[in-house]
């Protein structure tokens, strides 16, 4: 065994914690090294330095000052736990978190509920309310959700979307799609705002007389949003009737 | 409540307290400490008080030597004892009582340690201030008393230039007499580790106490 070894050795030897053929080795080499010798006296002097650190007597006043503390602090926690035991008898943690998130599920829902109807108040009047809120209102008169228009005959529908019938011919507009209905207006797949680009003054004069002079009947359909403030306006001139129509 | 059975009962367990045997084996002492936590468990503070009164010495001689002092000591065994009685459900009626008592120990030692910020200064005449050290009871032995305040003190310093775990070890190995086996498993590591942390351990020790000796020549000589 070479001296740095037993250096790394010793405080472990002096301790007791060598295992008995490493302390053998260990003592051997003692015999023949001063210096590891030296160093060995140093640590057992230290460990016997350490080892008779005696801790201080405790007077039995302090120790029964803290029994008493120990044992009126659980008293007080028992109290606590016997007092929401007495007002909850079937105390059950788990049960209690499960009931009240139930409970602020049903207010939560009952809130958003509440708010819904406030801010989309049904309208009376002309205006066609959907089942899904959305208001239609045309220009024909006619009224009626338009689900209820396409159970009385006064509209068509497709798997697509819905078609309107328009008076005095059998023409059709275009399709609303279905989903639009169905999801609240919300998210409805509004076509992009038509920019009408500046026009000249003839150009104008052409568009709005037209060629036959005949006043060209116009589709408005209405569209209320959830939000009040906000309504949708469709104006679409009325498509020429087509052979295939009128057959 | 019988006190003459209950100091009967507490110096049996203290006795038993001090017999040091591999965790793994059945204790035999575990029964009377057994009977008492069973006893504790369905809500008898008596009994619980005399597990107090068994280990009390105990664990406040472990905090006192973890923390430095006696405030620190007392409130850190105030501490353990809530934790026992709130876990004592949790404790496993085959496991050793000491080890798991020990263990709660060093743990609320290191958690006070760290709230109170980590150097302990221990300073001999603040110890003496705060009576944390027996005052002589007659004048022979005032010199002698005076010596063993002071070797506390300075040992006291010398352990409070370990790190926690090395600190942790060397108490439970070398001051509270346990095995490194023992030690290992209350501190929840390998005993290799144990003995690593001890052997580091003695040699800062010895450095300190080379230092203060060396101090002290110097200061006598001028």
């Amino acid at each position: 065994m070479k001296c740095e070894h037993i250096e790394q050795l010793i405080p472990l030897y002096v301790g007791g914690d060598l295992e008995p053929p490493e302390a053998d080795d260990l003592r051997h080499h003692l015999t023949g090294c001063a210096r590891c010798r030296q160093l060995n006296e140093e640590f057992q002097t230290s460990q016997n330095w350490l080892t008779g650190f005696a801790v201080p007597e405790f007077d039995e006043a302090s120790l029964a000052n803290m029994r008493a503390s120990v044992l009126s602090e659980i008293e007080r926690q028992e109290k606590r736990g016997s007092w929401i035991h007495w007002l909850l008898p079937k105390w059950n943690p788990r049960l209690v978190l499960a009931v009240s998130t139930a409970a602020l599920v049903a207010v939560t829902a009952l809130s958003v509920t509440v708010y819904r109807n406030r801010i989309a108040p049904p309208k009376p009047g002309g205006d066609l309310v959907t089942k899904t809120g959305i208001p239609v209102s045309t220009d024909d008169g006619q009224s009626g959700t338009l689900a209820e228009n396409r159970l009385s005959g006064n509209g068509t529908s497709t798997a697509t979307g819905v078609k309107r019938r328009f008076p005095g011919s059998k023409l059709s507009e275009p399709a609303l799609p279905e989903e639009a209905l169905n999801n609240g207006g919300l998210s409805f797949p509004l076509e992009p705002p038509v920019t009408v680009p500046e026009q000249t003054e003839s150009e104008t004069t052409m568009s709005v007389e037209p060629e036959d002079k005949e006043p060209k009947e116009m589709l408005r359909i209405e569209l209320q949003t959830a939000d009040p403030n906000i309504r949708i306006i469709w104006l679409a001139p009325k498509a020429a009737p087509t052979e295939s129509n009128t057959k | 409540m019988e006190w003459n059975n209950v100091a009967l009962m507490a110096d049996q367990l203290r006795f038993d307290d001090r017999t040091v045997t591999p965790a793994t084996e059945p204790r035999s002492f575990n029964s009377p400490v057994v009977a008492l936590v069973m006893r504790a468990r369905t809500g008898d503070l008596s009994a619980f008080d005399q597990l107090i009164i068994a280990h009390q010495q105990r664990v406040i001689g472990i905090a006192w030597r973890m923390l430095g002092n006696q405030d620190d000591a007392q409130d850190a065994a105030q501490e353990t004892f809530l934790r026992v009685y709130k876990h004592l459900n949790g404790f496993d009626t085959k496991q050793d009582f000491s080890g798991w008592l020990y263990r709660i120990t060093v743990n609320v030692c290191h958690d006070l340690a760290r709230k109170r910020g980590r150097g302990n200064p221990v300073s001999l005449d603040a110890e003496r201030e705060a009576g944390n050290f027996a005052e002589p009871v007659s004048p022979h032995n005032t010199e002698s008393s005076a010596m063993h305040a002071q070797e506390r003190a300075i040992i006291a310093r010398a352990l409070a230039t370990l790190s926690e775990k090395e600190r942790a070890a060397i108490v439970l190995r070398d001051l509270e007499g346990l095995t490194t086996e023992e030690v290992a498993g209350i501190l929840g590591s390998t005993p290799t580790t144990v003995r690593s942390q001890i052997s580091s351990a003695r040699a800062k020790i010895k450095t300190f106490r080379d230092r203060w000796l060396k101090r002290s020549v110097q200061n006598r000589e001028r």
